[in-house]
């Protein structure tokens, strides 16, 4: 029953005690929590403290949760990478960087048939707006976003002016949402922007293509 | 008065400068890549402006997007129940009931908007609405209170029982650094065991323990997930999640990001012929 609720209304039974809610969010963003954590932290022990530690926390404050505020995805991904850079400062881990382009091509063919196709075409073109974006400016948003680096550090780290990192970070997060903005669709309703998949997803999920030249 | 012309005029560039900062940093702020002193300026900033607020909202999006560019990993299958187990005994933040009453409206407002039948007929709805949620939480509390008083019930009667009669339960002990311990009183005739602590460190309030059984195999199983008190003492009786004669080892750790997760107990079972099980406490 509660498997087809919205994530709002499962926080709103979530904030009345319901525990079966909790589990039904954390079936359906589990992995998304889990994944963040692991890419931010390199352990999946910490991992799965980050991810536990996420989900203890929506119990508790789910009455806290304000949908006009946020989507409910934006706020629990800020307290999933939150906690896990947290602890990644406290261990002064350096020197790891977000998902490669190696990794980001294999993720799409691991980005696998378990996820949702919201939760997979949301993926899908994430991971094509990041390799759109020229090798530089990508490095700097990983390092800020998966390594917690500020400006900054960022700058010390690749030995390039402060004023290089905050252009090449302005660029980049402005062509990030151009990219991923919803688009209207001729039906007037709002959508996800269309995407290219790899070819290999194309290969193993036609039906995926043709719905992403819709939004074309 | 031209010196309080010339503060307006140096306070509106001051504003302007403010929010042009503000704007220009939001991106990197919604990365969270601003230095201490930068995000201080633009949240005093965002405080009383509403454009830059919504203007973030927007970053806000396209940075938590970001999260969905990582490659998946299935969570290991025992966190489900860990997580379960955890919320089970965590409490909530009191917040108000869901469904909130209309804003009163004053004198003649409120008079116009009662003589209108369907707005007073909506208005009782919710109210109605409101009463039943506020009943469901207070039901759902009693529940758990009876729960809890259930629990109580049966640490009772273990703890009766184990005095009139200690040789209907196995006894382990495991014993760690700093006077850290554990009792695991195990009876047959009921497959419960009760797990006594004393001594183990202090977490915090929201911080849990786990209890984890090892077999032969490698794997490990949660048993249960308990909160001890600031002496470290803990007592919780529960079912093993399998039978007692295939638990090679036991380990107890804390269960939060915010703490070291090595174990602060652990032990083997050892079996001798003809002589009970005992555990060894290996040296942590």
């Amino acid at each position: 029953m509660t498997q087809q609720r919205s994530d709002e209304e499962l926080l709103k039974y979530i904030a009345q005690g319901d525990e079966e809610a909790l589990v039904t969010l954390y079936d359906r963003y589990g992995r998304l929590v889990y994944s963040l954590a692991y890419q931010v932290l390199q352990d999946h022990q910490l991992a799965e403290e980050v991810t536990q530690d996420v989900f203890t926390r929506v119990w508790q404050a789910a009455t806290s949760f304000d949908p006009k505020k946020s989507r409910f995805t934006t706020w629990l991904t800020s307290i999933t990478r939150n906690r896990a850079i947290d602890i990644l400062r406290r261990r002064r881990v350096r020197g790891l960087t977000g998902p490669g382009e190696a990794e980001l091509n294999t993720a799409i063919t691991r980005a696998d048939e378990r996820l949702s196709p919201e939760y997979h075409l949301e993926a899908l073109a994430v991971r094509e707006a990041l390799r759109q974006l020229p090798p530089d400016q990508r490095q700097v948003i990983e390092l800020a976003y998966f390594n917690g680096m500020t400006q900054r550090e960022i700058a010390e780290h690749l030995n390039i002016p402060l004023g290089t990192v905050k252009t090449r970070m302005r660029l980049a997060m402005m062509k990030l949402r151009h990219l991923l903005s919803p688009v209207p669709s001729e039906d007037g309703k709002r959508k996800p922007p269309s995407v290219n998949p790899a070819p290999a997803t194309r290969e193993r999920k036609p039906e995926r293509s043709a719905s992403d030249q819709e939004g074309v | 008065m031209g010196e309080g012309i010339a503060a307006k005029e140096h306070t509106g560039a001051m504003s302007d400068q403010a929010h042009r900062f503000a704007w220009d940093n939001l991106p990197a702020y919604a990365l969270g890549a601003l230095e201490e002193d930068e995000r201080r300026q633009v949240e005093a900033h965002l405080r009383h402006c509403s454009l830059c607020q919504e203007e973030l909202a927007a970053w806000q999006e396209t940075a938590h997007k970001l999260a969905y560019a990582v490659p998946f990993y299935d969570p290991p299958s025992h966190l489900r129940a860990v997580i379960r187990h955890v919320v089970a005994i965590s409490p909530q933040t009191v917040a108000p009931a869901a469904v909130s009453t209309p804003r009163p409206a004053r004198g003649n407002e409120l008079a116009s908007f009662l003589q209108r039948p369907y707005m007073f007929l909506t208005t009782l709805l919710i109210l109605a609405l409101g009463l039943v949620g506020w009943n469901v939480r207070l039901h759902r509390q009693m529940n758990t209170l009876r729960a809890e008083m259930s629990e109580v019930d049966e640490m009772r009667s273990v703890i009766v029982e184990y005095i009139n009669n200690p040789s209907a339960f196995e006894h382990f002990t495991l014993e760690g650094p700093n006077g850290a311990r554990a009792h695991l009183l195990y009876s047959s005739a009921t497959n419960r065991l009760t797990l006594i602590t004393d001594g183990l460190p202090w977490l915090g309030e929201d911080a849990v323990y786990t209890l984890w059984f090892h077999d032969g195999s490698g794997q490990r199983v949660l048993a249960t997930v308990f909160r001890c008190d600031r002496t470290g003492r803990a007592i919780v009786v529960f079912e093993p999640p399998f039978p007692l004669e295939n638990v090679t080892e036991i380990t107890i750790m804390p269960s939060r990001a915010t703490t070291p997760s090595s174990p602060v107990l652990n032990g083997r079972l050892k079996r001798h012929e003809g002589s009970p099980a005992i555990f060894v406490s290996s040296a942590l």
